[in-house]
């Protein structure tokens, strides 16, 4: 019986904290002030798999990824695994810093902490150094360490993905 | 030492030597099972399942539900339980419900509530797209149509754009049923994909494998564990007290 309750426990306890704070396409309209172009697409050939591997320090569970871009500014929104769950981050990158970058949904039952603007503003105007490390250091959150590198993995992701497309 | 506390120390000891012995596999038991435990990740525990029949029987785990399958070309897209199958092969973990799939040559699309996933003839994900509120699926030539909120829109880019559809498709992706022999292989492998090693271990570990009074068993040899330590503690105390008394006459 106790098993019964356990998998209960666990099916509702991702539904309890599972939160849209904003939709995609809400993110995208507003980072281009409500007239967006045309969404693109970068496909992950094998070509660039092993360096957005070594990013995510896992093999990429997607093969296409979508951007906006109009001007010198792209707009992304990816996915990564915080513990157990997806994290949706939406990124804005203006003359290949990041503008900003919000978590949009969050299914974790740990670590939303993330979500606040004192841990997304260290992310502002950082760029990427050649090695594919971010310019600056992201101070962590303790309760929330999984969260964190999921946020500043979707950071290096989109500022990799974005220095690709404008080479 | 008095007559009494002589015959006391006696039987503490040949406790200590009887309980030990006993409880020795126990031990071995919890500290293999505690080991395991402590690398979880490391050793994958909770991404291997158990398979042996006897043990998921042992468990009462079994496969009653039907899976929802869509045709799509000479395939079939299944779902059972959060697992989404291309034929046999499991593909994805989804908690969402299978609500329609359509296929082409290049691509295969599962469409979910609030999600489209685009999919490889393979089953690899091309890309996870929100989408909200999906209501069904279609396709028609090279154009994808969905319902949502009974709008109906179209995409002609492979899911990366929508507009609202300025015709209606001829007909919707509809649920049919998979061959027995197919769906019998399904509730086997759904069946062996549900308990994993780390649940088993845990199980072991806390005695409940064996149902309460495996519970019980632990819990007497925990407190037999404690009983050995403190005696261990205190034969060890005499024996030194006594050691020191001898040197210092």
């Amino acid at each position: 019986m106790y098993k019964f309750y356990f998998l209960i426990s666990l099916c509702f306890s991702s539904h309890l904290w599972a939160t849209q704070y904003q939709s995609p396409n809400d993110f995208v309209n507003e980072a281009f002030s409500g007239t967006p172009p045309a969404p693109q697409s970068l496909w992950v050939t094998p070509a660039l798999k092993e360096s957005v591997a070594n990013i995510l320090q896992h093999k990429s569970g997607f093969m296409r990824t979508r951007y906006w871009q109009a001007d010198n500014k792209t707009v992304w929104i990816l996915k990564e695994i915080g513990k157990t769950q997806l994290i949706t981050v939406g990124i804005i990158i203006q003359d290949n810093k990041i503008q900003s970058i919000k978590v949009l949904d969050f299914k974790e039952s740990r670590g939303w902490e993330v979500k606040h603007s004192f841990f997304t503003d260290q992310f502002k105007s950082i760029t990427m150094n050649p090695d594919l490390s971010l310019s600056q250091r992201i101070d962590g959150i303790s309760g929330a360490t999984l969260s964190v590198h999921a946020l500043t993995k979707t950071a290096k992701l989109a500022l990799f993905f974005n220095q690709h497309i404008n080479q | 030492m008095t007559h009494f506390s002589r015959e006391f120390s006696k039987l503490l000891y040949k406790g200590h030597r009887h309980i030990g012995f006993a409880i020795s596999l126990i031990l071995i038991l919890l500290s293999l099972t505690g080991i395991a435990l402590n690398h979880t990740s490391e050793l994958q525990l909770d991404q291997r399942f158990i398979k042996s029949p006897f043990i998921l029987d042992w468990y009462g785990i079994t496969r009653s539900k039907s899976p929802k399958s869509y045709a799509i070309q000479s395939h079939w897209l299944s779902q059972l339980e959060d697992t989404l199958y291309l034929d046999h092969k499991a593909i994805l973990e989804t908690k969402e419900p299978l609500i329609g799939a359509i296929s082409s040559a290049n691509f295969i699309v599962a469409a979910l509530p609030n999600t489209l996933l685009l999919l490889t003839p393979e089953g690899e994900l091309i890309e996870s797209v929100s989408k909200a509120n999906i209501e069904k699926i279609a396709q028609q030539k090279n154009v994808i149509f969905i319902q949502s909120q009974q709008q109906v829109y179209s995409s002609h880019d492979q899911l990366l754009s929508w507009q609202k559809a300025e015709y209606l498709p001829k007909a919707w992706s509809l649920q049919s049923p998979l061959p027995p022999m197919m769906t019998k292989e399904l509730k086997q492998r759904s069946r062996e994909r549900i308990l994993d090693y780390e649940r088993l271990i845990l199980d072991i570990h806390s005695g409940r494998f064996f149902g309460t009074w495996g519970v019980y068993l632990m819990d007497v040899s925990a407190i037999l564990l404690i009983f050995l330590a403190i005696t261990g503690v205190w034969f060890w105390l005499r024996h030194s007290i006594k050691r020191m008394n001898k040197r210092n006459r």
